[in-house]
C-alpha cells in the first residue's frame, strides 16, 4: 500500500555539530521534495523559505508520570495545523535544539493518534562534531541519548581529526548504537537521498538499512602489517587511558600477505588464550602469544623479527591512544604497509550502549510476550530503542518489531520461505546486561 | 450513498457547496446570523452571505496562514489572527467590501508568533488573544490594554466566563482564571498535571471542563473547584458542548456521542448517556442556539443532524468528501441552517430538512 502520510525527518545534534548546515543543504539542493521546517533551534536559515515555523520545545508529561506518555506538545500543535495544508509540502524537517531528548519526539509519533494518522517519523538524524564530541560522550545525557536514538549518524567535521581518531570515534559510536548507519562528512555533506529516506521507524524496512549490524566484534581495535628486515625492532608506547593493553605480534607466512581482516580471523583465537604480562623492556616473540603489556608509564618492548617478512601487530586500543611507534635497528620509524581498525567488543565504558543478538530457533510467542512486557515495564525508561526480526513458533512469517522506551510495535513480515528462520535483535539503552538479555531471550525459545 | 441508505435516515438538504482553496482552520457565524466566515490554513478568509448562500468575498487576511476567527458579540465585526503574529479587525456591510479596521502586532518573538486563540469578552469590550504563552487583551480600537503570561507554556485554549469578565486559559498543567477587571487580583489556578487542549464553561458558570491530550475530560466545579475526570475516549475529546441549561456536557472523541449528566448529582459514579450511531470517532459537534438541535461530524466524513439532545437516531445524514473539520449552526433563533467544512476544503450549507434530491458530487 502506498504511504499517504507525510514523512518527518528529525535533525538532532549538540550545538555546533552542523544541524543548520545540513538543514540548509536539504533546503537548497535539488531533491524534488518541498520541505516544511519546524525549528526549535533558532539559527540562521540561509535561504528564503516560506514554510519555516519556529517553536519552543514543549515537553508534556501526562498525569500518570509514565515516561512513554511524555510527548512534544509543540509538535502536536504545529503538525496538527500543517496537516490542514498538506498539499503544500512533501516532507517536514524538524531541527531540534542541541539539548533535545529525542525520546519524546519519537513517542509523539507512537502515541498521538492524530499525528499517527497524518505523519510518520522517517528517521532521526544525529549530527556529531567529530572534533569535539569526545568531551561530551559519557558525561552528557543529551548527547548520549541523541546518538542512541539515531537511525543515521552524520559524523561531521572529519577533516579536523586524524583517520585513527575518526576510526576510534566511529567505533565508540558503533558501541553506543549498533543500529545506526554512520556517514563521515565535512560541512554536513552526507548523501541527501540517504538522509531523506531513512525508513528508520518503518517496520517493513526493519534492519535493512543497517549493513554494519552484527559485524563481528574483535578483542582488538587495530591491526597493522609491517614489512621488516631481520634484527632488533622496538615497540614504543606512551601511557594511555588504561594501565595495560593486550597485544599480539605474529609473523605472517603467506605470500602475498592476506588482507588484515582475514588475518584477524586467524589470530582471533590467540586472544582467547590467557594473557602473559610483559613489562617494560620485555621481548615479544612473533609466535602469536597474547601479551598484556604493562603500561603504568611509557614503555618499550623488543619485537622479535627472526627473518625478513611480513609481521602483524594487533593492539587492544588504537595506536593514537598510546602513541604507538615501531622503530627498526637504526631507530627509524617503520610505517605499516596496511592497517585496519576493527569494531572492538565493549572496550568503552559508556553507560549507554547497544547489544545485538542473532540466533536460530523459534520463539514461543507467549513466553516472549511475557518476558518482553516485564522487561519494558521494569527497564523501559533505560531502553531507548529496540528493533528486530523474530522467528515465532507456528508462524511461517518473520515477525518484525521495534520499540521506543516502553512503547512497542510489531507486525508480520515476509514469509521465511526456504530460508532458515533466525532471530536478530538489537537493544540500545543504558546499563544493558548482555548476558541477562541473551539468556532470557534464549529461555523464550520453544 | 449505500451507507446512508443502510441506516435508513434521510439525507440532509444541501443548500450550497463552496470549494475553499484548502482546509478551513476556523469557521464562525456573525452574531446577526447574516455572515459566515471561514479561514484557511493558507491565510484566506472566505465570507459567505447567508441571504444569497454564496461567497460574498474572499481575501488574503494573513501572510502565513490564518489560525483563528471570532465575531464580535454585538456587531458584524470580525477578529482574525494568524501565523504572522498579528490580530486584524474587519468590518462588513451590504455595500462595502471588507474593510480592515485594525492591524495589531502581538509578537516579536520568532519562537512564538502563532496567535492560535481569539475570543471576545461576552460584553464585547475586549478581545483576548493567545500568542504562545502570552495572553493579550485588546480593546475595540485595537490598543492592547493588558497581558498575562500563562505558566504552563503555550496556551491551549481560552474561554470567558458566561456573561462575565473572568478569562480562563488552559494549557499544560491546568487552567488559570484571570479577573480582567482587576488586573492586580491573584489569578485562580486549577492545577492538573496534564496537557489541556480545549475548554468550555457551562452556561450557568458552575463547571469548567477541559479536553485533554491523554484522551480524558477534566472538570472543576465552581466555586469550590472540586475536580474530577472522565476517561474512556478513543481520541482526544476536544469537542465539549454544554446544553443551554448546563444539564449535559456533550463530548466527541469516540464513535459514541456521550452526554454526561451535570444535574444536581453530577456525572460522578453515574453512567453517561451513550448514543451509538457513528461508525467512526466524532470530531465536530455543534449545538444550535435553541439548545435542542445538534449536529455531529466524524473522521470518516459522516455528518448527522439530530432533532433533540438525547435522540438515539439522527433526523438527517450527509456524507462529506473527507473528515468533518467544523460544524456551526447559524445563531438565529430556531435556525435550520448549518455550515460544515471538510478536511479537503469543501464548505457546505445545509438545511435541517429532508432533501428533495441527492446532491451530486
Amino acid at each position: 500500500m502506498t504511504e499517504q502520510r507525510i514523512p518527518v525527518t528529525v535533525l538532532t545534534g549538540f550545538l555546533g555539530s552542523g544541524k543548520t548546515t545540513l538543514l540548509n543543504r536539504i533546503l537548497s539542493e535539488k531533491h524534488g521534495q518541498r520541505i516544511a521546517v519546524i525549528e526549535n533551534e533558532f539559527g540562521e536559515i540561509g535561504i528564503d523559505q516560506d514554510l519555516v515555523i519556529n517553536a519552543d520545545e514543549e515537553i508534556f508529561e501526562m498525569n500518570n508520570g509514565c515516561i512513554c506518555c511524555t510527548v512534544r506538545g509543540d509538535l502536536i500543535r504545529i503538525l496538527g495545523n500543517l496537516a490542514k495544508h498538506r498539499d503544500k509540502f512533501d516532507r517536514i524537517v524538524l531541527e531540534t535544539t542541541g539539548m533535545a531528548d529525542p525520546g519524546p519526539v519519537a513517542q509523539t509519533f507512537f502515541v498521538d493518534d492524530d499525528i499517527k494518522e497524518e505523519f510518520y517519523l522517517d528517521g532521526i538524524i544525529t549530527l556529531v562534531d567529530a572534533a569535539h564530541v569526545e568531551q561530551h560522550l559519557g558525561d552528557s545525557d543529551e548527547v548520549m541519548a541523541q546518538i542512541a536514538f539515531a537511525d543515521l549518524i552524520v559524523l561531521n567535521k572529519t577533516d579536523l581529526v586524524s583517520p585513527a581518531a575518526l576510526q576510534q570515534l566511529s567505533s565508540r559510536l558503533y558501541d553506543i548504537n549498533k543500529m545506526a548507519q554512520i556517514f563521515p562528512a565535512n560541512m554536513a555533506d552526507a548523501p541527501l537521498d540517504k538522509v531523506l529516506d531513512v525508513g528508520g521507524f518503518d517496520l517493513s524496512r526493519a534492519l535493512e538499512t543497517n549493513p554494519a549490524f552484527l559485524e563481528p566484534e574483535y578483542p582488538f581495535e587495530w591491526g597493522g602489517l609491517f614489512q621488516l628486515e631481520p634484527g632488533h625492532h622496538t615497540l614504543a608506547m606512551d601511557s594511555g587511558p588504561d594501565p595495560d593493553m593486550s597485544a599480539l605480534w605474529v609473523r605472517i607466512d603467506a605470500s602475498p600477505a592476506p588482507a588484515l581482516t582475514e588475518v584477524a580471523e586467524q589470530v582471533f583465537r590467540y586472544f582467547a588464550q590467557p594473557a602473559l604480562p610483559l613489562n617494560d623492556g620485555g621481548i615479544m616473540r612473533a609466535s602469536g602469544t597474547h601479551w598484556k603489556l604493562q603500561l603504568p608509564d611509557a614503555a618499550t618492548f623488543v619485537l622479535d623479527v627472526p627473518t625478513e617478512g611480513i609481521y602483524a601487530l594487533f593492539t587492544q586500543h588504537t595506536p593514537e591512544e598510546f602513541a604507538i611507534r615501531l622503530y627498526d635497528k637504526h631507530e627509524l620509524n617503520c610505517e605499516p604497509v596496511a592497517e585496519h581498525f576493527f569494531n572492538a567488543g565493549h572496550v568503552h565504558d559508556d553507560e549507554v550502549s547497544s547489544v545485538a543478538f542473532e540466533f536460530q530457533g523459534a520463539l514461543d510467542p507467549e513466553k516472549f510476550d511475557s518476558w518482553l512486557s516485564t522487561l519494558l515495564r521494569r527497564d523501559g525508561a533505560d531502553l531507548f530503542r529496540m528493533k528486530g526480526i523474530l522467528a515465532i513458533t507456528g508462524d511461517d512469517r518473520r515477525m518484525v518489531f521495534q520499540g521506543v522506551h516502553m512503547l512497542f510495535d510489531n507486525k508480520p513480515g515476509a514469509p521465511w520461505g526456504a530460508e532458515t528462520p533466525y532471530n536478530r535483535l538489537v537493544f540500545i539503552g543504558r546499563n544493558l546486561n548482555r548476558d541477562y538479555l541473551e539468556g532470557a531471550l534464549k529461555q523464550c525459545l520453544s | 450513498m449505500s451507507e446512508l441508505n443502510s441506516v435508513d435516515v434521510p439525507p440532509a438538504h444541501l443548500l450550497s457547496r463552496i470549494v475553499l482553496e484548502e482546509s478551513a482552520v476556523d469557521m464562525a457565524w456573525s452574531t446577526c446570523g447574516r455572515w459566515l466566515a471561514a479561514a484557511t490554513a493558507h491565510g484566506v478568509i472566505h465570507l459567505i452571505d447567508s441571504k444569497t448562500l454564496t461567497q460574498h468575498a474572499a481575501w488574503r487576511a494573513h501572510k502565513q496562514g490564518t489560525l483563528a476567527l471570532d465575531w464580535h458579540p454585538q456587531w458584524p465585526f470580525l477578529a482574525s489572527s494568524g501565523q504572522d503574529g498579528r490580530v486584524k479587525f474587519w468590518q462588513f456591510g451590504d455595500e462595502q467590501s471588507d474593510r480592515l479596521l485594525a492591524d495589531i502586532g502581538l509578537s516579536n518573538d520568532p519562537s512564538a508568533n502563532w496567535i492560535e486563540h481569539l475570543t471576545w469578552r461576552p460584553d464585547g469590550k475586549q478581545l483576548a488573544a493567545a500568542c504562545g504563552k502570552t495572553i493579550s487583551l485588546i480593546s475595540l480600537d485595537g490598543s492592547r490594554n493588558g497581558a498575562y503570561t500563562f505558566p504552563g507554556g503555550t496556551v491551549g485554549a481560552l474561554c470567558w466566563r458566561p456573561q462575565g469578565a473572568q478569562l480562563a486559559a488552559a494549557g499544560y498543567g491546568g487552567v488559570r482564571i484571570y479577573n480582567v477587571l482587576d488586573p492586580r487580583s491573584k489569578p485562580q489556578d486549577l492545577n492538573w498535571k496534564g496537557s489541556l487542549l480545549s475548554l468550555n464553561w457551562s452556561p450557568d458558570a458552575k463547571v469548567i471542563a477541559a479536553g485533554c491530550q491523554d484522551n480524558t475530560v477534566h472538570f472543576w466545579r465552581i466555586p469550590e473547584y472540586r475536580d474530577a475526570m472522565m476517561s474512556g475516549f478513543a481520541y482526544k475529546p476536544v469537542q465539549l458542548n454544554w446544553s443551554n441549561n448546563s444539564r449535559w456536557l456533550i463530548t466527541g472523541g469516540s464513535a459514541q456521542l456521550i452526554l454526561w449528566p451535570f444535574d444536581k448529582k453530577g456525572p460522578e459514579g453515574r453512567k453517561p448517556l451513550s448514543i451509538d450511531f457513528h461508525q467512526d470517532a466524532i470530531c465536530a459537534i455543534s449545538l444550535a442556539s435553541s439548545g435542542q438541535r445538534l449536529a455531529t461530524g466524524c473522521r470518516s466524513g459522516q455528518l448527522a443532524i439530530w432533532n433533540q439532545i438525547g435522540d438515539t437516531r439522527p433526523a438527517w445524514l450527509a456524507q462529506l468528501d473527507s473528515r468533518v473539520e467544523q460544524l456551526a449552526w447559524s445563531p438565529q433563533k430556531n435556525t435550520k441552517l448549518l455550515a460544515s467544512t471538510s478536511r479537503y476544503g469543501t464548505l457546505c450549507l445545509w438545511q435541517a430538512a429532508t432533501s428533495t434530491h441527492i446532491p451530486a458530487g
